[in-house]
């Protein structure tokens, strides 16, 4: 029997508000225009960490979920522009410290147990929602190294990676990637969704993973994932936020593209996307994601290219987020790219290293795919074997590691 | 680096995916400041290459321009020479890039009472006047001077600079107030803003700045590379002394030093001095940061008060910023002394500020080293109380700063930061110490010198090789007040040249060699 019962799903869509001196607008300001939208629009609008937040309500179909963005987008921006204000519409400002998401909420489940074990299934699938989603190859004082680093930098501690969980010992928390959420509504939250720039990919976006989410309801007495499962989910991960559509994931050690897995996940929501009054020709945007393994991301890269300045490509990123069809022409002209290789063992090393300067705390070393300590420690261990890392112990500052010369 | 926000009045296309941009100027980026009077109602015209023009925008959209395209009206008057050696030019060339009004009015150039009238003349896309200096100074004039070119409320120097003398100046150049502070190894240039900071330390001998800023980027250069204290009042850092800028300037020569002396009130609880000097025949500068508690006023007359109201918690820190080295294995990074062994710290995650509170920092000194660009800063302060290790990792830099412990003020106490800095082209660092060594040009050869803190007092010797040559000098002492002994040694070199690789060794200590 699926967990979900009835069918609905929603987004809670943040976006950045931005003035004419280019600042990002900040919360204080925005409880007002927050104020008035919830009003006019009937939808519970919120401002969250200096973001207009629009969680979209309950909805049961496409149609319904696209109406209530256009509608939503389309009074917001009115509003806004009466004080000179636009939406910024991305996961990531070029000169602010801060991340937005597209949180995808998918209801109606009110068996937390059984939650609890679907969040242990869908971990594997979660870096495939971060590669299609990936919307911020340049934050604050970064630029193109990942497509998403939003994912990569677990949005300042509002994301991060899940773990599995045994519903028998979990207790209630907030911000992994995916996971039941009771506190408030009766929903499964996905998290890890970057910030669309396009209301259409948003529709489908929002779409598909319900209806993804949806077609695995009945996955619910799956034993949590293994050891080896947990460490590929965290491996794709961070190659989903490296390298977004483009990316090839490890499935069992073994290569897989993204844009296969996705296809795939598409083909086995069939029902349940039309069970959401969608199908996968209604999706023409994630369709062709697939087809060009092409992301946001790789929309807004060619601009960083040519706006190195952050101020300068701020300026620039945001005018072209008003126009939200911008991602679809970006598809339409763009050619196919080609996937990336998988990460081998010498890559993970190697992404480890690259964190390890000279007396670097061993617990930073962590931060490079977030594995659990014993396969932290192997890869520690590993680059010791190898003589590229010497350790060096103190009461006052703990294990610290350099790297070695040559 | 500032640059112009303007908000959009046209947008012409002029093929190509070329348009012409048409503005006014709004505020200056970082801080949004207001832009100068002169560019108040202006409307300027830009040209923007872009395959999109919605990346422009529209009337009425802002518009931001580089610090490169920016520098035309936010400093349109210059001077040529804008510095001379020895004596004074015989014509200037002033040009002005820009100006509202055609023609501009005419512009004077003024050394103390003598003044003479510049006329502006078009010259291409810009406004030149050429001006003969005769009479102007007269023969008994003292150098450092200043011959002061002012147009329309604007005012820039031409300086004339002594030859082979040491000096301290204080210099209006386009766009930034300093005070330089100059001897045969380092010219310094010191701001009043941030509540007195080192904006730049060029190394002559080589001519390298070692607090360079990355060209054309918009944001704080002092933030992105220099040296300015900190003042800790809580928690974490407030930045009152980094809007405070400083009225008070006093410069003066005195037996082998240049002095500086700024001082300014913060607010009405805190007053700030800084103090700098540096020595005539030393690679070192010396800066002594002070802070004086005031009273804090009453909330309202009458309140019964306990001690404890007039007192708050204060501390000091240091921030010195570069530009970072990130090449795998060679770059950029710290060294210190700790428990008898040799701490190097380098951080590769960009954002990340390093914090181990027990972990202090003895032995007075900390070096920051960049291999690369072969550039090394040894800053040098009191061994107690030592100070807390920070260091973090920004998005161009590395930064520095170590926090010394706060402690409980009242009105009338005095805390103080005193340091002495040094920097050069290599270094040497071990538990027992740490060296720095430059170099510099003279007109008979070439003179090198370390600066260091060898934990060892006893007598000890530098190896200085150049050029084939080695030379063996005894260290000589000084005692710095509040910062402890030092070492130093000097040596000169009839050959070999600023090209030739430098080698020392100084009590034992090698020089480190980059990867």
């Amino acid at each position: 029997m699926n967990i979900f019962s009835p069918r609905t799903f929603s987004t809670d869509w943040e976006h950045f508000v931005v003035d004419r001196f280019e600042r990002c607008v900040e919360t204080r300001r925005l409880l007002g225009f927050a104020g008035v939208l919830n009003t006019e629009l009937a939808l519970p609008i919120i401002v969250d960490k200096d973001s207009l937040e629009f969680p979209l309500g309950i909805n049961t179909s496409f149609d319904q979920l696209r109406e209530r963005i256009w509608r939503a987008t389309d009074r917001a921006a009115e509003l806004l522009r009466e004080y000179d204000l636009h939406l910024h519409p991305a996961a990531a400002h070029p000169v602010e410290k801060l991340f937005s998401g597209a949180h995808v909420h998918v209801g109606t489940r009110l068996d937390e147990t059984a939650g609890v074990r679907l969040e242990n299934s869908l971990l594997e699938y979660a870096p495939a929602f971060a590669a299609l989603a990936a919307n911020s190859p340049v934050a604050h004082g970064m630029y193109l190294e990942f497509k998403s680093y939003r994912v990569r930098h677990h949005a300042l501690g509002n994301i991060r990676p899940g773990m599995p969980r045994d519903p028998l010992t979990a207790q209630r928390i907030w911000g992994d990637d995916l996971g039941p959420k009771l506190n408030i509504t009766p929903t499964f939250e996905v998290r890890i969704i970057d910030c669309a720039s396009s209301r259409q990919l948003l529709a489908e976006l929002a779409t598909f993973t319900a209806a993804f989410v949806h077609s695995r309801g009945y996955d619910s007495d799956k034993e949590p994932p293994s050891p080896e499962v947990y460490q590929e989910y965290l491996i794709n991960r961070w190659t989903a936020a490296r390298d977004g559509m483009q990316a090839t994931f490890r499935r069992q050690g073994k290569p897989r593209p993204v844009a296969e897995i996705v296809d795939e996940m598409l083909d086995n929501c069939a029902e349940e996307l039309r069970t959401l009054g969608a199908s996968r020709a209604g999706l023409p945007i994630i369709t062709a994601m697939v087809q060009k393994r092409a992301c946001q991301a790789d929309m807004v890269i060619p601009l960083a290219e040519r706006y190195p300045d952050p101020y300068l490509l701020a300026s620039a990123y945001g005018k072209m987020l008003r126009h939200w069809e911008w991602f679809e022409e970006f598809l339409d002209g763009s050619p196919p790219l080609e996937p990336r290789p998988m990460l081998d063992d010498e890559d993970i090393l190697a992404e480890h290293l690259k964190l390890i300067g000279e007396g670097t705390h061993l617990y930073k070393t962590r931060e490079a795919m977030s594995f659990p300590p014993p396969a932290a420690d192997a890869i520690r261990t590993k680059l010791a074997a190898a003589g590229q890392i010497a350790e060096e112990f103190s009461l006052e500052r703990g294990l610290t590691l350099s790297r070695k010369v040559g | 680096m500032e640059a112009i926000l303007g908000k959009i009045t046209g947008v012409d296309a002029h093929g190509g995916g070329r348009f012409g941009v048409s503005f006014t100027p709004v505020c200056l980026l970082p801080e949004r400041g207001a832009v100068p009077e002169w560019l108040r109602d202006a409307m300027l015209t830009i040209e923007r290459e872009v395959p999109d023009p919605r990346e422009i925008g529209q009337p009425g959209d802002s518009f931001i321009l580089t610090p490169e395209e920016s520098a035309r009206w936010l400093q349109p008057l210059t001077v040529l020479p804008e510095i001379s050696y020895g004596q004074m030019p015989e014509k200037l060339e002033i040009r002005l890039a820009w100006w509202p009004v055609d023609p501009p009015p005419e512009v004077t150039v003024r050394v103390g009472q003598r003044q003479v009238e510049g006329v502006f003349a078009r010259r291409d896309s810009i406004y030149v006047a050429e001006v003969e200096t005769d009479g102007l100074f007269s023969p008994q004039c003292k150098l450092p001077a200043a011959i002061t070119v002012a147009f329309s409320g604007l005012a820039i120097h031409s300086a004339v600079l002594p030859i082979d003398e040491p000096f301290v100046a204080r210099l209006y150049l386009p766009g930034r107030e300093i005070i330089r502070l100059e001897n045969e190894w380092y010219g310094i240039d010191v701001v009043r803003r941030a509540g007195g900071a080192i904006l730049s330390w060029r190394e002559i001998g080589r001519g390298i700045d070692h607090f360079a800023h990355p060209a054309n980027r918009i944001g704080s250069e002092l933030d992105m590379a220099g040296h300015r204290d900190r003042l800790r009042e809580h928690w974490t850092t407030r930045e009152r002394l980094v809007k405070s800028v400083l009225r008070r300037v006093r410069t003066w020569r005195e037996a082998h030093l240049s002095r500086l002396r700024m001082a300014g009130r913060i607010d009405k609880t805190l007053n700030t001095r800084v103090e700098c000097s540096l020595f005539d025949d030393l690679p070192m500068l010396l800066w002594r940061r002070e802070f004086e508690a005031r009273e804090i006023p009453s909330r309202k007359d009458g309140d019964p008060r306990e001690p404890i109201d007039s007192v708050r918690s204060y501390g000091v820190s240091m921030r010195g910023a570069w530009l970072a080295e990130r090449h795998g294995d060679s770059g950029s990074r710290i060294l210190c002394a700790f428990a008898d062994q040799l701490v190097s710290l380098r951080d590769t995650e960009i954002g990340r500020r390093e914090c181990c509170p027990d972990w202090r920092v003895e032995y007075g000194w900390m070096l920051v080293e960049h291999p690369d660009r072969r550039a090394c800063s040894l800053y040098l302060f009191p061994p107690q109380p030592a100070p807390a290790m920070i260091f973090s990792t920004g998005t161009m830099n590395l930064i520095l700063e170590p926090e010394w412990p706060m402690r409980p003020a009242r009105a009338g106490d005095v805390f103080e930061l005193p340091l002495a800095i040094s920097m050069g082209e290599c270094c040497g660092a071990a538990p027992a110490g740490a060296w720095v060594g430059c170099r510099t040009v003279r007109s008979d050869g070439i003179r090198c010198a370390v600066i260091a803190r060898p934990r060892d007092e006893r007598d000890g010797s530098a190896i200085f090789m150049l050029g084939g040559e080695r030379r063996e000098v005894a260290l000589q002492r000084r005692q710095l007040p509040d910062i402890g002994a030092i070492a130093w040694a000097v040596a000169d070199f009839a050959g070999g040249g600023m090209d030739d690789p430098l080698e020392i060794a100084v009590a034992g200590i090698p020089q480190r060699r980059p990867a």
